[in-house]
């Protein structure tokens, strides 16, 4: 019992010292969430109803989507690149996979600020696990609002539908499994390319040691993967490029866009009528 | 359908020679236990109850043992019935006064009525009077079933992936001795017998033990399950009761 009580005050001290001093990662999240991810659906869902869902109108049949992770911002020089690249090159629209910000109210203050003033395109986001340290999701959904949505773009000749799925606890819940179920029921017939974006990673190409989504929750995703013909599954969170394919499905996921990350880079996504086309550009 | 005509088959009928080749020396007065097992549970995915029911063959000789086991939908989400089996072999290797086990297990998964997955599976592990681990190492392949398979073959898509090794482990803790009529054990593990998380997925599970008699066992487990742990962002996913008897014949 003596060596339990410890224990415990070893880890006691050790918690606190790390709450205290580490400013980017929030040591209670640990043992405690209190925007779960049901809550957030829920959230995110009413607040789909009360606005219009979003899309993006092509004059031609091709576009291109720069698709970025992991920006992590307080720091701001590579995402004022992304953002200059996206602005000047002809992309259609921008997506961010999430940990956009540390979590902390005023870096999501520096990342709103850098996306109204810098960027002139639609611009989607996804919730990562960074962005709800802190009481993050209050600043998220204020600025953001939905972190589950669905958004098209219709070309001359198709529609193609975006999911977004807020993966930032590890889960994707009971909420929003059977949003997205019944979403892809509805729509998917519907559409030219289906493409999921969201921030953890469902698959493991390589050796990590970033969390994946359970593996029963992973098996459910591979059924609606492959019963919906889902061509796209882009994912953040490694800060590590990797490509995988099962059947109809591309699972790509990107590097990191943080600044004084080695191998940044973001994704540039050509949409074609012969299919869809992924390149890497590095920063 | 021919092992030739199969990989599949192939794989298996390989596996069954594995397991053939650890019985030439088997006695013929090894234990043989059989166990069957009830899970009730809820989680993220399941929309209500669900219910399992998983039933084993085990045999064991002094340096080796083998075991087997099957898991019945009888209730869930998933539009299937036998959901998982698996075949394990190993050997009882004694270290003093311990006995430390290595085993290779394969364990077959139907997830979905077109989608598999396919563990391969090395461990090793030992018991104390307090505490048991157990150390080890899976590949784990998704595949899809050989008739989707075939349906697809015409078209170039990949019909299977391997995910990187994934490290296994289990500590668990006894409040009394292993010999004890009764017992109370609390784990943390990624595994559980026809389930492997990611390593970044530990699960809890206490287990309470009670011996009727010399050849009966009588257990119950509540297992507890959540995500994120490692994202530092938890978020529950689930929980399920089991109640279970091991015979010994």
């Amino acid at each position: 019992m003596a060596t339990i009580i410890k224990f415990g005050r070893a880890f006691s001290i050790i918690a606190v010292l790390f709450c205290v001093s580490c400013e980017d990662v929030d040591f209670t999240g640990f043992f405690y969430n209190n925007n779960p991810v049901n809550d957030r659906v829920k959230e995110s869902l009413e607040w789909n109803k009360s606005s219009p869902e979003q899309s993006i109108t092509i004059p031609g049949n091709d576009y291109t989507l720069l698709v970025a992770g992991d920006s992590h911002v307080g720091g701001t020089v590579n995402l004022n690149t992304f953002l200059t690249q996206a602005n000047t090159t002809g992309a259609s629209g921008i997506v961010i996979a999430g940990d956009l910000t540390t979590g902390h109210k005023e870096d999501y203050d520096v990342f709103k600020h850098e996306i109204d003033t810098k960027n002139s395109l639609p611009a989607f986001f996804v919730v990562g696990n960074h962005d709800l340290f802190f009481d993050g999701w209050n600043a998220y959904f204020d600025y953001f609002g939905s972190s589950t949505y669905s958004f098209k773009v219709n070309t001359a000749n198709a529609t193609d539908l975006f999911i977004c799925l807020d993966t930032g606890s590890g889960t994707l819940g009971s909420e929003q499994l059977e949003w997205v179920t019944n979403l892809l029921e509805n729509e998917r017939k519907n559409v030219r390319y289906c493409i999921v974006i969201t921030h953890v990673n469902f698959i493991r190409e390589h050796r990590t040691s970033s969390t994946n989504l359970l593996v029963e929750e992973i098996r459910a995703i591979l059924d609606l993967c492959y019963r919906h013909s889902i061509d796209l599954v882009i994912t953040g969170h490694d800060h590590n490029r990797s490509e995988q394919f099962f059947n109809r499905t591309h699972f790509l996921t990107l590097d990191a866009l943080e600044d004084d990350f080695d191998n940044a880079s973001y994704l540039s996504l050509q949409v074609k009528e012969s299919g869809l086309v992924t390149t890497f550009v590095g920063l | 359908m021919t092992a030739d005509k199969n990989p599949g088959m192939k794989k298996f009928a390989g596996l069954l020679f594995l397991v053939a080749l650890s019985f030439p020396f088997a006695e013929l007065s090894g234990q043989i236990k059989v166990e069957s097992q009830i899970d009730i549970g809820d989680n993220e995915l399941s929309d209500g109850l669900y219910f399992l029911n998983s039933d084993f063959g085990h045999y064991e000789q002094k340096y080796w043992f083998a075991e087997t086991g099957l898991q019945f939908g009888l209730h869930q989400p998933q539009n299937v019935f036998l959901n998982s089996w698996y075949l394990t072999s190993g050997a009882k290797v004694p270290a003093g006064k311990y006995i430390i086990i290595v085993g290779l297990e394969y364990d077959w998964t139907a997830f979905a009525p077109d989608l598999r997955e396919v563990n391969w599976i090395l461990f090793t592990g030992t018991s104390f009077n307090h505490w048991e681990l157990t150390l080890g190492s899976n590949r784990r392949v998704y595949r899809l079933s050989n008739k989707a398979a075939r349906e697809e073959a015409n078209k170039e898509f990949k019909d299977s992936f391997i995910e990187e090794w994934n490290f296994m482990y289990s500590a668990g803790y006894r409040l009394k001795p292993r010999e004890n009529k009764w017992n109370i054990m609390f784990t943390v593990t990624d595994f559980d017998r026809f389930l492997i998380q990611q390593e970044s997925n530990p699960m809890i599970n206490a287990r309470f033990d009670y011996r009727i008699n010399e050849s009966l066992n009588l257990y119950s487990e509540l297992w507890y399950k959540s995500s994120g742990l490692l994202n530092i962002k938890v978020d529950y996913f689930g929980t399920f009761i089991r109640i279970g008897a091991i015979w010994q014949l």
